[in-house]
């Protein structure tokens, strides 16, 4: 395939090249005309440029200008610091007089908004825009990272470096414990819900991701939007060009470079380690001849870069409109290679947006999107080759077999070469996002709007375990195959109604009501088969495993919803906005309570203070705007069926057989309802420097209640827990986003995005008890995770480590005197003194949660290069890392830390780092403070380098756009794992800043090619 | 006028058909669930959900891996591991106490699972038309049957326990208090002696493994030795003797050979089978190859030996003889080797093993994917009970000829008792059980009913924690674990003290 790619790659360079020496004359003719600005005043110093060359001309005193074009079909741009750039189609005239409006942005700039569209001076909420042409020529093949860093509350997060990794995205903090604090997704109107895979939009495809953040924006999305809804735009003909089509072509191909580095003992260093550990603990020896250790490096071994871990991607689009049709056509192809083996993404994505307008009062349009992912899956955690990987073991028997020995303990062990080799696990999805609508306006500005589409969903995962893997041939297990399949359908149908009137110039109404109902439909089943005796089939044929130990399963969900919706919109004299939104759900997840419909409402005001004439005489504002909203929105967080009790299936044996059985499952919850979020935002918007300076600025404060937790209930019911509406979080937090035009120069341009959020959450209520473990604590060896009544959702707890007992007097005057410890052993805080150390010694040691988020965006231009440089970071959290259990304290038979060389001996008897031998089992490691770190970093996340090639002479290409960029060049981080953009548990709600080992994060460098025609 | 009526009557009409056919449109469709209300209809049913009682026990706070062993083999003077471990460690070591109890509470709350799920077998089943008298009866045995053995548990481990034999809603379930001991046993006694009566003696090969009328007899012999009521144990222990199917393997190591599960002897056990539904228990009791053999240089050529036979020392070596019992058990009882090792192909062991719980086969049972069934009840145990029954009821003359059946096959030649008193009987008992039952799951309760417990472990030489400095005369009963106790409250009404675990008041 990426030969397939290669080619496509070239063929797409050489219609540009062919296209550039193929530049043939055109009648050159010569357009001239006025300038002026919102006034009638004539502006002077406007450029005006002829679209895609570097041919143009500055209009004089008088706002004149006069500039030569080579044909009738140019596009003159013009442009001036302050006003909003303009582009004008010749179709033959030779003279342009054009009224230039000044660039304030919430002037002109349009925000996308649930069931609708507004101008951001009119927008009543909070609502971080990002516009398409952030996106464009970054090789972030996903959205959910482009917006990292890019819109001010939202916190994005990586949960690890694997190609087509999902974000957790944290819209103003997490709501919710056991429901899903992930936004909701609309894609083009289309409600995919909060688990949507964005593997299936292609970026380039995006107008515009639009994040609705205050009660005002969500509330019209009811019991879905709770957590912030992100609305994608993708783009239309519209705006375009009439007549012409444009075709755009982006490729470009790129190679990975691993970027963790994580210091381990090398083979001889763990051999002695173990050594000195058997010695202490009067063992055997494991290493008797230290000369003959091996020095593996599993990770290399492992893992891939440069050429072999490509990255390509090409895009091909057509856009375009007529009198009465718009368009949007693209195809694209990505494929990704792990920088782990053995691992990567491969997409086709195709898209089809059209808009008709069959009269003046009807219109039709569709939104098309057919993906098609297969994901190779990553076959061994990288975590695991950390801690198992042992530099002191052999990859390969001396028979040329998998080694699955691990020579410090003799047990067997996973092979981490022999899985990226031989296992297989790869995943399919096809996914057919359509939705049509019919547009109706009977009289002007009444807009009927009926939207129906689907979402098709299928999905196939492969999974095998050869026979020659070496646990399996060790046991003589055979091989072990697993298939598993899904198929879901969504249904949506939305009717709306708008109606917008003006009464006088002193008052203004936008009015909405709408009606809506979706289904879902969800069907699976999951089959395995063990035992196989032949690899040649794998899990083609799970009727060649052992007949006898077969497993299959199938399952069904679906849930409906109806809902009412409306909302109000109120301008008066232009200065005073009043919003009013409610919406009414109807749940089929409720259906078994006595909660079925939910009301939620939200109110919003603004003030414009520019228009008013004190604000206008300090003349320092262009934009001056101070907003205000208030209300609820809900979060329908439990799954399908829950309110209804459950038998569960199982089995008995008897006479060494199954038989089929059930048992109680769960009981009834008859009481179970949405988790309700109330929330008050009060917002700043001001802009100055005629535009040059924007700044927002906006406080929050939320509160959640009615969470749904799994409450303990007397276990002599049989049952231990049961979910209930009890719960309650806050969170509240602060926002800015600065856009500045720092120099605007002819030839030399600098503007600077600025985001910056700090959120804080707190645990208000866990229906009476004091703490909920959400990571138990008592694990052996940890991760420990909390949610605690005051504090931060969640903390990391544990007891404070105090370095290594430095002699057997210090000891014995402690109160661990009785715990057979040992000189240079951990030596752990007896927070209450009792002698022992347990859970009740638990500290609160750190929060995942960062005090402050952002990023920062550079973008100069000089000419026709432009350099854009974007950093992104997180300050004040921290991260848990489960690898120190092993790698720093002294449990025998996993790899160590680098720095353990300098441990504690007789012969070093300051160090604090724990004896060899110290730690026998992992049941004496409580979670400590030595597993928290520093999670804080400033991640150089892209450098883009780009050079517009001239095209005056190429004819029919508009624009051709040559860059080089980088992703991730550059992390400052302190943590042993190096990168602490991590999640052990995925997209979890609550379990967050866990880390063991995830997978990598590569550093990626990119050439590519954009060109117009 | 009319129009506008017309238009205003038009769009209330639709409005609530809308609302009523939303309703409609809401309804849930859980196709792939089963659900209390639309189960029990037919006597295949009611079986698939007595199937689930016996996965209730197969729990592995009960009777899978470890289990219920913590509390019957554990802490007495039988079984200990072979070095620290945390699993064992607050009964090991008496330092239990009720915020650190080990898997006290795993095995509360799967003891009251058998119970809730069998409140509502029974409340389904009971006078159910659906079901065939035939159905409702085999049903109900099962049923008393096994909630039955989960109120032994709960009583034997806790004395007072919260009680309910009806399918009560939760929130009634969720605040009961204690119910004394001996009302909780009167009731078990009258569930078991229908159970027998409903229950058949045996089954067909398909079912070998259910509970038969003769594992509610046995059950029911053992209650009656918890209430001290000697002749009604001594009736029903004789009455299996002489009436059941069962009979004493000729051989003692049969009893225990994993290729002949379902002997004579054996009257109730839990069923695991290798890759569907394995035990951890024998990981227990096999060795750990880091640990062996005595001298550490030979491991090498023990693996090698080992490897050569298909065997392995794959296990944990958590349950181990103790020392005491190294010493005591009679070196020429046929049963020792059994019970006790300490070489192995000619290697001589650094700890010693208890073969009849472990095994080396790596192909048929490799670690963590162990096969071998828990023996509940045999019908040795309930030779033994009848000895000492007969012996507290009416002195030993008529008692010897059950324990001396035992001592048959144990003694080459036979080495019968004779002309004890009956203190001196009581003593043989207490020997008998141990190297009979040893590592069985019976020790430390039989300690705990003598009254010997305190006594015993003061006396008893073990390997790792040191018990004898911290047993206490509570340690009869175990906690109920403090989260209990906060989210009922009612568990403190009748016994402030928690089983003696804290101050009164």
């Amino acid at each position: 395939m990426t030969h397939y790619l290669q080619n496509l790659w070239l063929i797409a360079c050489a219609v540009v090249w062919i296209g550039s020496m193929s530049a043939f004359a055109q009648n050159a003719a010569t357009v001239s005309g006025t300038v002026t600005d919102e006034n009638d005043d004539t502006l002077p110093g406007v450029n005006v440029l002829v679209k895609g060359t570097t041919t143009g001309t500055v209009t004089n005193v008088e706002g004149k200008y006069s500039v030569s074009v080579p044909g009738d079909n140019t596009i003159l741009v013009f442009s001036s610091v302050g006003y909003t750039s303009e582009e004008v189609a010749l179709n033959g005239r030779n003279t342009i007089d054009i009224s230039m409006l000044p660039d304030i942005q919430s002037l002109s700039e349009v925000v996308v908004v649930g069931y609708g569209a507004t101008r951001k001076r009119d927008l009543t909420g909070s609502v971080a825009s990002v516009k398409g042409e952030v996106l464009e020529n970054v090789p972030v093949p996903r959205l959910d990272q482009a917006l990292q860093g890019r819109a001010s509350g939202v916190q994005v997060t990586q949960v690890n470096g694997s190609p087509g990794a999902r974000s957790t995205i944290r819209i103003r903090g997490g709501n919710s414990i056991l429901g899903n604090n992930e936004p909701l997704y609309v894609i083009d109107g289309f409600i995919v819900g909060t688990d949507f895979n964005l593997n299936n939009i292609n970026v380039n495809d995006i107008e515009s991701i639009e994040i609705l953040k205050d009660a005002a924006a969500i509330s019209i999305y009811g019991t879905r939007g709770a957590n912030g809804v992100v609305l994608v735009t993708t783009k239309s003909g519209s705006g375009m060009a009439k007549g012409k089509p444009t075709v755009s072509i982006n490729a470009y191909r790129g190679v990975q470079y691993l970027a963790n580095e994580v210091d381990l003992l090398n083979g001889r260093e763990l051999a002695l380690y173990s050594n000195e550990d058997a010695e202490l603990r009067q063992a055997a020896l494991p290493f008797q001849d230290l000369n003959s250790v091996p020095n593996v490096d599993w990770i290399s071994e492992t893992t891939q870069d440069g050429l072999q871990a490509p990255i390509s991607n090409l895009d091909v689009s057509v856009r375009g409109q007529n009198e009465n049709i718009n368009y949007f056509v693209s195809g694209n192809y990505f494929n990704q290679d792990g920088i782990i083996k053995s691992s990567g993404i491969e997409k086709y994505i195709f898209r089809t947006n059209l808009d008709i307008n069959l009269s003046d009062k009807f219109k039709v349009g569709t939104r098309i999107n057919v993906s098609r992912l297969r994901t190779e899956n990553n076959k061994v955690a990288f975590g695991f080759t950390l801690e198992e990987g042992l530099t002191a073991r052999d990859i390969f028997n001396e028979d040329g077999t998998y080694n699955a020995i691990n020579p410090i303990t003799a047990g067997v062990q996973r092979n981490p070469r022999a899985d990226v080799d031989v296992k297989v696990d790869h995943e399919f999805v096809t996914n057919i996002l359509g939705n049509v609508y019919l547009q109706f306006e009977p009289v002007k500005n009444l807009i009927l709007k009926s939207s129906f589409g689907p979402e098709l969903n299928s999905y196939k995962r492969n999974r095998y375990n050869p026979t020659i893997l070496p646990e399996n041939l060790i046991i003589n297990a055979g091989g072990d195959a697993r298939v598993n399949d899904n198929l879901s359908v969504n249904l949506l149908n939305e009717n709306t109604l708008s109606y917008s009137k003006d009464i006088s110039d002193q008052h203004h109404f936008d009015l909405l009501g709408g009606f809506t109902w979706q289904t879902f439909q969800n069907e699976g089943s999951n089959s395995r088969g063990f035992g196989f005796t032949n690899d040649v089939t794998q899990f083609n044929n799970l009727n060649l495993s052992d007949p006898l130990r077969n497993e299959i399963n199938s399952d069904w969900n679906s849930y409906q919803l109806v809902s009412w919706l409306a909302r109000a919109n109120y301008t008066l004299m232009d200065k005073y906005l009043l919003t009013l939104v409610g919406r009414v759900d109807g749940s089929s997840r409720f259906s078994g309570s006595n909660n079925t419909y939910g009301f939620f409402p939200s109110g919003a005001v603004a003030w414009r203070l520019s228009e008013e004439p004190f604000i206008q005489n300090l003349g320092v504002f262009d934009v001056l705007k101070l907003r205000a909203s208030y209300g609820r929105a809900g979060s329908q967080s439990i799954e399908s069926f829950r309110t209804l009790a459950l038998l569960d299936p199982v089995n008995a044996y008897f006479n060494e057989s199954p038989q089929a059985g059930v048992r109680n499952g769960r009981p009834a919850s008859p009481e179970l309802r949405w988790e309700t979020t109330t929330q008050l935002d009060i917002g700043l918007e001001a802009g100055f420097f005629k535009g040059r300076l924007n700044m927002e600025l906006d406080y929050y404060n939320k509160t959640t209640e009615d969470l749904l937790l799994n409450v303990q209930i007397p276990q002599q019911t049989g049952f231990s827990d049961k979910l209930q509406n009890l719960g309650s979080i806050r969170n509240a937090g602060l926002e800015l986003l600065i856009n500045s035009v720092n120099i605007a120069k002819e030839n030399f341009k600098w503007s600077t995005t600025f985001t910056l959020a700090g959120n804080r959450s707190k645990v208000l209520d866990l229906a009476g008890v004091d703490y909920i473990d959400i990571v138990g604590p008592t694990n052996q060896g940890g991760p420990g995770g909390r949610l605690v009544v005051g504090e931060a959702v969640p903390v990391f707890i544990g007891v404070e480590y105090l370095g290594t007992w430095k002699s057997q007097e210090e000891i014995d005057a402690s109160t661990q005197a009785d715990n057979n410890l040992i000189v240079g052993g951990p030596h752990f805080k007896d927070t209450d003194g009792n002698g022992i150390i347990s859970v009740q010694d638990f500290e609160i040691l750190g929060s995942p949660q960062p005090d402050f988020y952002g990023g920062i965006q550079n973008a100069f231009s000089y000419k026709n290069f432009q350099l854009d440089v974007f950093f992104q970071g997180t300050y004040g959290n921290e991260i848990f890392n489960s690898l120190t259990q092993t790698a720093f304290f002294s449990r025998a038979g996993t790899n160590k830390y680098a720095v353990t060389k300098d441990r504690w001996t007789p012969d070093n008897p300051t160090s604090d780092i724990p004896r060899a031998g110290s730690t026998v089992s992992l049941s004496e490691l409580p979670n400590n403070s030595k597993n928290i770190e520093d999670a804080s970093h400033l991640r150089l996340k892209t450098l883009r380098f780009a050079y517009n090639i001239p095209t005056e002479n190429l004819g029919w290409i508009e624009n051709v756009n040559l860059y080089f960029s980088g992703t991730n060049l550059l992390l400052f981080s302190k943590f042993t794992l190096f990168d602490p953009e991590v999640s052990r548990y995925g997209a979890d709600n609550t379990r967050i800043g866990f880390a063991q080992g995830e997978y990598p994060y590569a550093r990626t460098f990119t050439l590519g090619l954009r060109a117009d025609f | 006028m009319k129009n506008y009526l017309y238009t205003l009557t038009t769009v209330i009409m639709s409005i609530c058909f809308v609302l009523s056919s939303c309703n409609e449109f809401l309804e849930e469709d859980p196709r792939d669930l089963l659900a209390p209300d639309n189960f029990f209809n037919s006597d295949a049913e009611a079986n698939a959900a007595v199937n689930g009682l016996y996965n209730d026990f197969s729990d592995g706070n009960l009777y899978r891996g470890r289990g219920l062993d913590d509390f019957y083999v554990n802490g007495a003077d039988v079984i200990g591991p072979n070095r620290k471990f945390g699993g064992v460690e607050v009964i090991q070591s008496y330092t239990i106490n009720e915020a650190d109890y080990g898997s006290t509470r795993g095995a509360w709350q799967a003891l009251y699972r058998v119970v809730q799920d069998a409140n509502l077998i029974i409340d389904r089943v009971t006078g159910n038309e659906k079901l065939s008298e035939q159905g409702i009866n085999q049903t109900l045995g099962e049923t008393l049957f096994l909630r039955s053995l989960a109120y032994y548990h709960l009583t034997n481990l806790w004395g007072d326990v919260p009680y309910y034999r009806e399918n009560l809603p939760l929130t009634e379930v969720q605040t009961l208090g204690r119910t004394n001991v001996d009302q909780i046993r009167t009731d078990v006694i009258q569930d078991l002696q229908q159970a027998e009566s409903l229950l058949p003696g045996s089954y067909a090969d398909a079912n070998l493994g259910r509970a038969t009328q003769w594992a509610a007899a046995t059950l029911l012999v053992k209650v009656y030795l918890m209430e001290k009521n000697w002749p009604a144990a001594r009736d029903k222990a004789v009455e299996i003797i002489n009436n059941s199917p069962h009979r004493l393997l000729d051989n003692y190591a049969d009893v225990f050979d994993p290729n002949n599960e379902y002997n004579d002897e054996i009257i109730f056990q839990m069923v695991y089978v290798k890759d569907l539904s394995t035990t951890t228990r024998t990981d227990s009791y096999t060795p750990r190859i880091r640990d062996e053999p005595a001298n550490s240089d030979e491991r090498n050529a023990l693996s090698k030996a080992l490897d050569a036979r298909n065997e392995g020392f794959t296990g944990y070596g958590l349950a181990i003889p103790l020392p005491d019992l190294v010493e005591k058990f009679p070196l020429d009882d046929l049963r020792r080797p059994l019970n006790i090792v300490t070489e192995y192909l000619g290697f001589e062991l650094k700890f010693p093993y208890m073969p009849k719980n472990w095994n080396l086969d790596q192909i048929n049972s490799p670690r963590g994917n162990h096969g071998e069934n828990y023996i509940v009840f045999r019908l040795a145990d309930v030779y033994l009970m009848a000895a000492e029954a007969e012996n507290e009821a009416n002195g030993p003359a008529n008692a010897f000829q059950y324990i001396n059946r035992v001592r048959q096959r144990a003694y080459e030649p036979d080495k019968p008792l004779a002309a004890l008193s009956q203190q001196q009987f009581r003593q043989a008992i207490y020997d008998e059980r141990k190297w009979e039952l040893a590592g069985e799951g019976h020790r430390r309760l039989d300690l705990i009913r003598w009254g010997i417990l305190l006594d015993v472990v003061k006396n008893t030489k073990y390997r790792v924690y040191d018990p004898a400095a911290n047993i206490q005369p509570h340690h009869v009963l175990l906690p109920i674990p403090v989260e209990e106790l906060e989210l009922n409250p009612a568990l403190l009404e009748s016994d402030p003290t928690n089983n003696g675990y804290r101050s009164a008041g």
